[in-house]
């Protein structure tokens, strides 16, 4: 007669095993939870996404959805600033197709600094459509409508 | 937003629904745990089936996506109706529970619910995710929640935001933002929270067939309780989702299913690069230890297997990496490795945070239960797609031709976060099933512990 396989464990063995874990994985938890709420408030936003909508949305309204849209920036775009300020820009005017350069009909100008936009927009061709502050302006090339 | 979170809860309902009907899981005991393994690949398989069926309806006929919906409401219907049918004519039998059941599991409710406080600090300060969020995952999604401009998800002008990456998440967040005409963080954060929990459902529900429902309860909790995974989860990266599915994949192979099992491996590879590798790994260890099975998992890769290579190969055929320059050259070169075997353990110990790390409780366990002998199919296949998958890792970021202190550092730790799930599975498959009497189920009922005790004092 097949015999039943013996446990070498013991059940005080096994409860303990089982109190333990239980108590370190909510410990583990809380000191996870301590962690980020320290740390999260800390990082809000890092990249200005959250502001983009607001500071974009004059450029998202006045050019259709469709549009392919160049990019003008007074940061450059192989560095972090400049990169993080297009990838977010394109995030937020999607589904337009936001592309580096000035050769489409629509331009979106993102600057840090207040310029002269006016002759920025002449260097390529472009005329200002609109400038809505805080360094968000609308290029539309001369001559296009 | 309501329309978007209905479009949401369809697909998985639908996704439950299918799996409950024709899976056979919930032949399963214990009857909670099996319920628990249809929650979380129903919701893993709904997601993915919906977003693989939207993405190349959006691309080709636009205005036959709702046609879609019906169709899925329409399987939905009746799969409710024929489980109604069938559950009327045999009633299940009540599932019981024991002290130590009940404590593990509210150890894991209550980890679920700090874990979520947790997350709930990442959403608040960045509810846009991380940086490849917004610059790939939710980017591409808004191109195709657009009508007519999908195509632009997969534009080469996109440049450096891989615009070959596959998919499933994207196609996920762009048809419940289509269906709700509005693109609200509110979904990329649901979809990527209900894929955590649906992969903490599965591990903990097969392991607990499998070993034992304190095993699978303790499980379910160590994978909740991973600091690095859980950062992971407002990142709104799709590494949680490809985590997930890979979880999934691993536990319906062991529970027998090879057929969903390849069916959610393929919705790996429509995730990301990496689950293309993991399908490898699958396919190798079934041909080692489970040769009757491949078949049927090579069939169930198939169909979602053909959507990722047909995307790869005919619309977005960008390789990336791996065969770039000198590859011979990188494969002998020491330092790589060194850099590799350095940045691993880093990133190993940074599973934790602070004192704690999720191996700890994981050990504990497993020193009370011991070591199992347990059947070649479950143990050994476990182990090997675990071991594969992170070997399989390691082997691509050596042969890739970036850089690798900066590979290393930027995709490491995600790598990590997708294969630990694995390697809890594996470990659990090591116990030994819990000991009786702590762990059986009591077949005992109320009536029969009184009638006990009366009998008993009569015979005193």
């Amino acid at each position: 007669m097949a015999r039943e396989p013996r446990h070498e464990t013991t059940p005080l063995k096994f409860n303990a095993s089982v109190v333990g874990a239980l108590l370190l994985v909510v410990a583990g938890s809380i000191e996870h939870f301590q962690f980020e709420a320290a740390y999260q408030p800390q990082n809000r936003d890092p990249f200005l996404v959250g502001m983009q909508s607001s500071r974009l949305e004059g450029i998202a309204a006045k050019v259709p959805p469709d549009a392919v849209l160049g990019y003008l920036s007074d940061a450059p775009l192989d560095g972090t600033v400049g990169k993080s300020a297009f990838r977010t820009a394109a995030y937020t005017l999607a589904p337009r197709l936001l592309v580096p350069g000035a050769q489409s009909r629509w331009v979106a100008g993102n600057f840090g600094r207040a310029a002269d936009y006016t002759a920025i927009g002449r260097e390529h061709g472009l005329q200002v459509v609109q400038d809505f502050g805080s360094g968000a302006v609308l290029f539309e090339r001369s001559g296009a409508r | 937003m309501i329309l978007s979170f209905a479009c949401l809860l369809l697909s998985i309902a639908t996704g439950i629904a299918v799996v409950w009907k024709y899976s056979g899981i919930r032949a399963l005991t214990p009857r909670w745990a099996a319920m628990l393994v249809m929650a979380g690949a129903g919701t893993a398989l709904g997601i993915g089936l919906g977003s693989s069926a939207f993405v190349p309806i959006a691309t080709l006929v636009p205005s036959a996506w709702t046609a879609s919906l019906v169709v899925e409401a329409g399987v939905l219907a009746w799969c409710i109706y024929s489980i109604a049918r069938e559950s009327a004519q045999a009633p299940p039998a009540p599932s019981r529970w024991n002290a130590w059941t009940l404590a593990a599991g509210a150890g894991l409710a209550i980890t679920i619910v700090i874990a979520t406080m947790a997350i709930n600090e990442g959403w608040g300060n960045n509810p846009q995710g991380n940086w490849d969020a917004w610059s790939i995952w939710n980017l591409r999604a808004r191109f195709l929640a657009a009508p007519g401009m999908a195509a632009r998800a997969w534009s080469e002008q996109l440049g450096e935001t891989h615009p070959e990456y596959p998919l499933l998440l994207s196609g996920a967040i762009a048809r419940c933002w289509l269906a709700g005409s509005n693109t609200g963080a509110g979904v990329p954060m649901a979809i990527g929270y209900l894929m955590f929990l649906a992969m903490v459902s599965a591990v903990a529900g097969a392991v607990a067939i499998l070993r034992g429902a304190t095993s699978g309860l303790l499980a379910g909790a160590v994978v909740v309780g991973t600091p690095a995974l859980l950062a992971e989860v407002p990142a709104q990266y799709a590494d949680v989702p490809l985590a997930a599915y890979l979880a999934c994949a691993l536990v319906l192979m062991l529970l027998h299913r090879p057929l969903w099992a390849g069916l959610l491996a393929g919705l790996a590879a429509w995730t990301k690069d990496e689950g293309v590798l993991f399908c490898v790994v699958m396919l190798a260890a079934a041909a080692i230890f489970r040769r009757f099975d491949l078949p049927r998992l090579a069939l169930g890769m198939l169909p979602v297997g053909l959507l990722t290579i047909g995307f790869k190969l005919l619309v977005a055929p960008r390789v990336t990496g791996l065969l770039g320059g000198s590859l011979a050259s990188r494969l002998v070169d020491a330092n790589r490795y060194s850099v590799l075997l350095s940045g691993l353990g880093r990133d190993l110990v940074a599973l934790g945070t602070g004192w704690y790390h999720p191996a700890i409780p994981l050990a504990v366990y497993s020193a009370g239960t011991g070591i199992a002998r347990g059947p070649a199919s479950e143990v050994w296949f476990s182990t090997a797609v675990a071991a594969g998958t992170l070997a399989g890792y390691c082997g691509v970021v050596i042969a890739t031709s970036a850089e690798i202190q900066w590979q290393v550092d930027t995709a490491v730790r995600r790598l990590l976060v997708q294969w630990w799930p694995l390697a809890v599975i594996a470990v659990a498959m090591w116990q030994r099933r819990a000991p009786a009497p702590a762990e059986q189920p009591s077949t005992e009922t109320h009536r029969d512990r009184k009638s006990r005790r009366d009998r008993n004092r009569r015979e005193r």
